[in-house]
């Protein structure tokens, strides 16, 4: 059996590590985004206590600073002692936090980048400050945000592939199947998977893109 | 505090790292009264437009709106009741020009959103925007925006309107419109505190014109009074001035 | 993993909550032992066609059928499968693991089913020999936390006088492929995997064996606390004797001699002290 039927016969098993893939990406992104947001918001708007300004700063250096390999293994033998986790479940919760670490960095900037006269003439209107946040501020660091949002989730793609450290058996995993049950062909079956990823991304992007178009608003330029 | 009062500041300091900027300023303004504050750049003027409604806090000091104090824990219905006009603007830039005079009549009076439409597309054609209600801000030019600003104060129904130095960010072309809409507004009765530089809007549409320097009132008076016959040395100084630039 | 915890929870409730100690009892007999392997490593371990296949998962296979057990298999790389056995998040180990004294504080073996010894590989038309493939300047390709690099590093690039730099691969197929394009200048594998390699015509060659006996087994994790190592250890022996161990071995490396079971078993190894887990009569003085 040459290579190319190996692949043919086995290209269900990539899909499928391909689809792990994307259920992971698509965890670790909606945990980055909704602590990102958050984080970002008590970062900005939040009591300006040490007490909790403080220990918000700590994590985000932390996860921004420590490699994610290092990571997977902290969640997945670290936690193990407390709580039985899965290897996916331990990989979408290291991931997800260190995506939360960068997306609220992401947030942060954008929400900086809007005008304080926004705010203050949301507030001058009446509005609460929650209110301002939520329908003035937010809509437009959000169309900020999605440029820098495109660049995270193109990364966090490829940082699912890191996720098979601890057994999750994603599409590089499953491409390291086929290289060793066929004893090599490591270019062969490294290019059909780097295609994949490549569609992937840009299938997000283009998805993104298309997004932003929709929210285009005249004075709102990438 | 008199009773007739819409607006009744009394005695309001505010420093900034201790270099005072108020130094107890207080006045009164009846229904449909047009009040002007002049000054020098730095007389204080604008920050005490501002701590009429705490965008600036004031360090001392009571603000009455009809009666009711204005205070830290009501000052968000305090301020839907004072529109209040900016130099720059500050319209929503992710909103249309209808969607600008909408939002804080759905979100902060609860207006239901068919009778808010009405009133926006009202208060646009008050000041002569009707046709921009799909345009974005940034399509428009800078005394179009600030009339639309004059509109979305409007159409929260306010008790009072503060307006501060409407036109200084406007190239002089456009000045003209603003001014009109302002005069218009003060000729149809509209309570307002206005900071400005365009002598001749105080000239004609003020009721009474508030003379400002270093966070005091150096003098106050009729407009008539004020420019021909102003028995201060610091007032006489500051309209000549104005003239020769303006 | 969760057995441990379904068996302690009842002792720690003991009484107070009935159902819930039935509940455990239940998980316990229904939760399979979860054997570890690293699935790129013919021919111990592999995935052909989405399917476990090798050495390692037929045999364990037949010990599960032989003691009556239920398994599932979990993939790891290989350098993630003794912290995960060290961290109980799989029960067994199963690939070829070879047995060292560092591994043995860690994790507890099996007696050992397997003897290797390793290989020095070279591309096809050198002219490398077994020294010079590892002296003098030479770019040796090993797998990470594997026993090749644990001997190389002790044996030579520690000695400190022999000019040689290891070059780590995720796996030695990667490390064969690289060094076919000249980015090392030879791999140390174990001989197993070596014919692997020459069988499935690869442009290498064997420069020469270094002979250290190195023995594979199974792994629990230390202490064996899902008291299982009796039953391994009686179902590796079962299966050699009935000789369904020498078809397995025979049906992925066809011609190979067989070694013994049980073979060497190293003095450092504390579960091979008589009397070894499930065959008493067995084990060091």
């Amino acid at each position: 059996m040459d290579i190319y039927d190996v692949l043919l016969r086995d290209f269900p098993f990539l899909l499928k590590g391909l689809g792990v893939a994307i259920v992971l990406l698509v965890a670790l992104l909606m945990i980055g985004f909704v602590l990102g947001l958050g984080i970002c918001l008590v970062q900005l708007y939040g009591p300006r206590s040490r007490l909790v300004q403080w220990p918000l700063m700590l994590y985000e250096r932390i996860f921004r600073g420590v490699p994610i390999i290092i990571m997977l293994f902290i969640f997945f033998y670290g936690i193990s002692g407390v709580w039985d986790i899965s290897a996916f479940g331990a990989a979408v919760l290291a991931m997800g936090l260190r995506s939360a670490a960068y997306q609220s960095q992401i947030f942060r900037s954008a929400f900086q980048s809007v005008p304080t006269g926004q705010m203050m003439a949301a507030r001058a209107m009446g509005m609460s400050k929650i209110k301002a946040i939520r329908h003035i501020v937010f809509p437009q660091a959000g169309r900020h945000a999605i440029g820098p949002w495109t660049n995270e989730f193109s990364s966090q793609i490829k940082e699912t592939s890191l996720a098979y450290v601890i057994g999750v058996v994603e599409l590089t995993r499953q491409a390291h199947y086929i290289i060793t049950s066929t004893q090599g062909n490591v270019l062969t079956v490294f290019a059909v998977v780097a295609l994949l990823y490549f569609i992937l991304n840009r299938a997000g992007n283009s998805l993104l893109y298309a997004f932003e178009r929709k929210l285009a608003v005249p004075g709102f330029e990438k | 505090m008199a009773d007739d009062l819409i607006l009744d500041v009394q005695d309001i300091k505010k420093a900034y790292d201790g270099l005072e900027v108020l130094k107890g300023i207080g006045f009164g303004l009846r229904k449909g009264e047009t009040k002007v504050l002049i000054g020098p750049s730095g007389s204080g003027k604008s920050t005490l437009l501002r701590c009429i409604n705490y965008l600036t806090v004031p360090d001392a000091g009571r603000i009455y709106l009809n009666g009711d104090e204005v205070l830290d824990t009501n000052i968000d219905a305090m301020r839907a009741r004072m529109g209040f006009v900016f130099q720059d603007f500050n319209l929503f830039s992710h909103l249309t020009v209808l969607d600008n005079v909408r939002i804080c009549q759905v979100k902060v009076k609860g207006t239901d959103k068919a009778v808010a439409t009405q009133r926006a597309h009202r208060e646009l054609e008050r000041v002569g925007l009707s046709d921009k209600a799909d345009a974005y801000p940034a399509e428009l030019s800078g005394g179009q925006q600030q009339r639309v600003s004059i509109a979305r104060a409007l159409a929260m129904d306010p008790d009072v309107l503060l307006f501060d130095e409407p036109t200084s960010a406007l190239d002089p072309e456009l000045t003209g419109e603003v001014v009109r809409v302002m005069q218009q507004l003060a000729a149809e009765g509209m309570t307002m505190v206005v900071v400005t530089h365009e002598m001749s809007f105080a000239r004609q549409a003020a009721d009474e014109i508030i003379f400002m320097e270093n966070g005091h009132i150096i003098e106050q008076g009729p407009p008539e009074a004020m420019f021909t016959e102003s028995t201060h040395e610091r007032t006489r100084a500051f309209l000549n001035v104005i003239a020769e630039h303006g | 993993m969760n057995r441990i915890k379904a068996s302690l929870l009842p002792a720690a409730l003991m009484g107070t909550i009935a159902i819930g100690s039935g509940l455990a009892t239940t998980a316990f007999a229904q939760d399979p032992y979860t054997v570890g392997v690293e699935a790129s490593f013919p021919p111990w371990a592999y995935v052909e066609a989405g399917e476990f296949k090798g050495i390692a998962i037929d045999a364990m296979e037949a010990i599960a059928e032989e003691a009556g057990i239920e398994i599932e298999f979990q993939d790891m790389p290989f350098p993630s499968l003794i912290p995960a056995l060290a961290a109980e998040k799989i029960d067994v180990l199963a690939t070829g693991l070879t047995v060292t004294e560092e591994r043995s504080e860690n994790i507890d073996f099996t007696i050992p089913w397997w003897e290797t010894n390793d290989v020095v590989l070279v591309p096809e038309d050198s002219d490398l020999n077994v020294f010079t493939a590892v002296c003098c300047g030479a770019r040796v390709g090993v797998q990470g936390g594997s026993s090749q690099q644990a001997w190389m590093e002790e044996n030579v690039v520690n000695s400190g006088d022999i000019d040689v730099e290891l070059a780590k691969y995720d796996n030695y197929v990667t490390a064969v492929d690289d060094m076919a394009i000249g980015r090392i200048s030879s791999v140390i594998v174990d001989d197993t995997s070596a014919q692997e390699y020459i069988n499935a015509g690869k442009p290498v060659k064997m420069a020469g064996k270094i002979f250290i006996r190195a023995p594979l087994a199974l792994a629990v994790s230390k202490g064996d606390p899902q008291e299982i190592l009796g039953d391994l250890n009686q179902g590796i022996l079962a299966i050699y004797e009935s000789g369904e161990w020498g078809k397995i071995v025979e049906k992925y490396i066809p011609g190979v001699t067989v070694p013994a079971i049980p073979g060497h078993m190293p003095d450092f190894v504390d579960t091979y002290q008589k009397p070894v887990a499930g065959l008493p009569e067995l084990g060091n003085e």
